[in-house]
């Protein structure tokens, strides 16, 4: 069913106009709401140039915006290293001959998909507070990578699991057959294979990342949305802030989701890299208690 | 190929961490690091171009002159409420300035010069606004808008129950919710208000007398007499020469408030009492226990709105109309690639303060605590169902095509088709995932604490910071959610399975 067209008959005359009528409509309803929108702002005085003009000062964006940028990037990009990191080893862990090992690894990995990702960043953070293990500079970063890293490297594990049972019998029975041992097999035939069909997942993965650095805002954590609403404090222009640090996020992970589809469509395509996992943009991660499809 | 990957990617992660630990090293013997808040308008705050202005920024730099260090020899260091001690303890700061009160609590680990500012918790409202006079009016239901955890949010929650207490995790965001009107008032120790009111002349005015006692005091490494006495003496001398007081009136001045006379020094460097430990399940059971029925609330509540949706949706996606399509393809891009923080805080401050759709009858006495959750609702409701939308499309996906074409073929209308052929099937192919969407929206129930949503996240926040048994708190927040989340994936990997159709 992946063409619409199968659901309908291509639109007649008839079809044509209602067609247009509909959009008409839509179209009007959508003007009256923003416009509507739009005039509640500007009786709320949140549309005067007194709270757009600081968005074209440079002080603006070197102080607020550029730090803010810097923390989400940060964040994510340490925190899908070590989460494919750790999701590697956790998914090699599941993957293991060893049943002591398969289970710790198990317990792990469903223990942390199904705690919050605030709930460990609160921890985390107030832990590390206690002991003193980063300085305080980094608290909030580390409190952050560290709730990032342990949820999607869970998640990746699951993610790795699944990359190797999609790979053809084939492959496995070979490695045996060529007297390789499981580690061997693991590592040399399933593991690159695997990785590479699971480089879109991973990509749009890094999607969800870059949302949930958004969470440190409650630990403090200097990102975009946190120096959104210091913008808003500093010149008093709290939902114009919101609204510019919700385009540039918006359109930054717009651009990795086109990515991760781009991405899927040529590995499709070509015939010297194995068939991509789909990118399954509906569905946020496996469900904790049920095995991988 | 991956075994070189690999080798690559763990020296990208060494080489980060590497970084990380390098760049927090680095200090200099002729420096002094002075710890203090960013945020504080009027007695911390970094100015747009990145420098430290306010009366507590004075203070630390007349001490720091008479210690023998120029203000280019200060590095400035955030001291975030909730670490000040720590940083003190952990000699990574040499002393603190950053609105400290000086508590027993805190005598137990750190040693404090001063005071130099005695203050209380006192109010700000609307320039407009003349109901409000003092605490005692506010008690019939008035909205108070204080930071989430904090000493003045907890003092209003045991003394002033009559008082609807809507939480932020930030001044700011009070402040803009007192501007829009949506709020009544303020509350917090009355210098930090008059900072705020001094960023906005003319628009707010503090009312009534201050109804706590706090004194602000420079925190330092517990014992140290010597650096005691000396920052002491600089106060003394502030105080003596005048520049105390230019100091007040330059930064808390333009909000209309006086100078007090300046404190006596505190002579006790001792804590009375020792160290309260409190009974975590007795003081906090019955609050856990309602905590996470507020968690399960918003699940299902923003379960059923976001299945209503996302079906419509999937629908608006599917259907033959070009502009209901694309409409569809819109929402899910814009509402996906959002992070849920952000409208979650949309909900709040665009729908409930700005248009004033706050879901609630405004006179209603528990009007901030409904329209919290419903707006909450809201926003995991419209998160979520971009994903209900996408998951069902994928099953819509997993549906042969020789079924939608028989259906046409027997004349079936596009509406028949989806509602009798399609989605029945589709439905029973996603239970699987759907179940993994609500573990998901679980989870998310988290962020309602952004704005105030009594459930689990928020409170475990506030016994973290009430009480000193984290691990312990940890846990129980923990395993709240692994008894909430696991059942529910075991549930719905059997009613998929149950359900699934065969082919």
């Amino acid at each position: 069913m992946s063409e619409a067209s199968v659901l309908y008959d291509a639109p007649g005359p008839r079809a044509q106009r209602r067609n247009l009528l509909f959009a008409a409509v839509i179209v009007a309803v959508i003007i009256a709401m923003v416009g509507w929108v739009l005039w509640q702002f500007e009786s709320k005085g949140q549309l005067t140039e007194a709270k757009w003009h600081p968005f074209l000062t440079a002080n603006l964006w070197t102080t607020y915006v550029l730090p803010g940028a810097v923390g989400t990037l940060t964040a994510a990009a340490v925190s899908i290293v070590l989460a494919l990191v750790l999701g590697l080893l956790l998914g090699m862990g599941r993957l293991s001959d060893s049943r002591p090992v398969r289970w710790a690894c198990s317990v792990f990995v469903e223990f942390f998909r199904a705690v919050p990702v605030l709930i460990m960043m609160l921890f985390a953070y107030f832990l590390f507070a206690l002991y003193d293990v980063f300085p305080s500079r980094q608290l909030a970063l580390a409190g952050v990578i560290t709730g990032l890293t342990l949820y999607n490297g869970a998640v990746i594990a699951e993610i790795v699991r699944a990359g190797v049972y999609a790979l053809p019998r084939g492959q496995r029975e070979a490695a045996v057959a060529l007297g390789l041992r499981p580690g061997q097999t693991l590592r040399l035939i399933l593991l690159p294979q695997a990785v590479t069909s699971m480089l879109p997942v991973l990509v749009s993965q890094m999607v969800v990342v870059l949302k949930d650095t958004a969470i440190g805002y409650q630990i403090t954590f200097v990102e975009m949305v946190r120096q959104g609403t210091n913008i808003g404090s500093a010149y008093s222009n709290y939902i114009p802030a919101l609204l510019v640090i919700a385009a540039l996020m918006i359109s930054l992970n717009f651009a990795l989701s086109a990515l991760a589809t781009r991405l899927e469509a040529r590995m499709r395509q070509s015939r010297r890299t194995p068939d991509p996992l789909p990118v399954n943009t509906g569905v946020q991660e496996d469900t904790p208690g049920t095995p991988a499809a | 190929m991956a075994a070189r990957t690999l080798r690559r990617l763990a020296a990208v992660t060494v080489l980060i961490v590497a970084l990380l630990s390098l760049s927090a090293c680095g200090a200099n013997s002729k420096k002094i690091t002075i710890g203090t808040k960013f945020d504080q308008p009027g007695l911390a705050a970094k100015k747009p171009d990145g420098t430290l202005a306010g009366f507590d920024i004075d203070v630390a730099t007349y001490v720091a002159k008479q210690l023998g260090y120029q203000p280019d020899d200060i590095e400035w260091k955030e001291a975030p409420s909730g670490q000040r001690e720590n940083l003190i303890q952990n000699h990574q700061v040499d002393f603190i300035v950053a609105t400290y009160s000086i508590t027993d609590a805190r005598k137990q680990k750190v040693s404090f010069a001063g005071p130099y500012l005695v203050t209380g918790q006192s109010l700000l409202v609307r320039a407009d606004n003349n109901e409000i006079t003092s605490v005692e009016s506010l008690q019939n239901h008035k909205k108070l808008c204080s930071v989430s955890g904090s000493t003045p949010a907890q003092r209003i929650k045991d003394k002033y129950p009559g008082v609807q207490l809507q939480q932020y995790d930030t001044y700011s965001a009070c402040l803009e919710a007192v501007k829009t009107g949506a709020i009544d008032a303020l509350s917090t120790d009355e210098v930090i208000l008059a900072g705020y009111a001094a960023q906005a002349p003319g628009a707010f005015k503090l009312v009534g007398k201050p109804f706590s006692v706090e004194k602000y005091g420079i925190g330092l490494l517990k014992g140290d007499k010597e650096l005691r006495q000396k920052i002491n003496d600089a106060i003394e001398k502030m105080q003596k020469t005048g520049e105390w007081q230019a100091a007040f009136d330059r930064n808390l001045g333009p909000a209309g408030l006086s100078a007090p006379p300046p404190p006596p020094l505190d002579t006790n460097i001792n804590a009375a009492g020792g160290a309260k430990r409190v009974d975590l399940w007795g003081t906090y059971g019955g609050k856990i226990v309602k905590a996470f029925w507020t968690t399960i609330q918003l699940t299902l509540l923003a379960a059923v709105g976001a299945l209503i949706l996302g079906t419509v949706l999937a629908a608006m996606r599917l259907s033959p109309v070009p502009v209901l399509r694309w409409l569809g393809t819109a929402y899910v891009n814009v509402v996906r690639n959002t992070p849920l923080t952000l409208i979650i805080l949309f909900c709040s401050f665009g729908i409930g303060n700005t248009l004033r759709i706050t879901l609630v009858d405004p006179h209603s006495p528990t009007a901030v605590v409904d329209s919290n959750f419903r707006l909450a609702a809201l926003g995991l409701t419209v998160y979520t169902a971009s994903f209900v939308c996408e998951t069902l499309r994928s099953g819509v996906n997993t549906v042969p095509l020789g079924q939608a074409e028989a259906a046409r073929s027997l004349g079936l209308s596009f509406g028949q088709n989806l509602r009798m052929i399609l989605l029945p099937q589709a439905f029973r192919a996603v239970i699987n995932p759907l179940g993994s969407v609500l573990i998901a929206l679980v989870k998310n129930t988290t962020i309602a604490s952004a704005i105030g949503v009594a459930e689990a996240a928020l409170l475990m926040k506030e016994m973290i910071e009430n009480t000193a048994a984290l691990l312990a708190v940890g846990s129980i927040f923990a395993a709240g959610f692994v008894v909430l989340t696991l059942p529910l994936g075991l549930l719905f990997g059997w009613l998929g399975k149950r359900y699934a159709v065969v082919r």
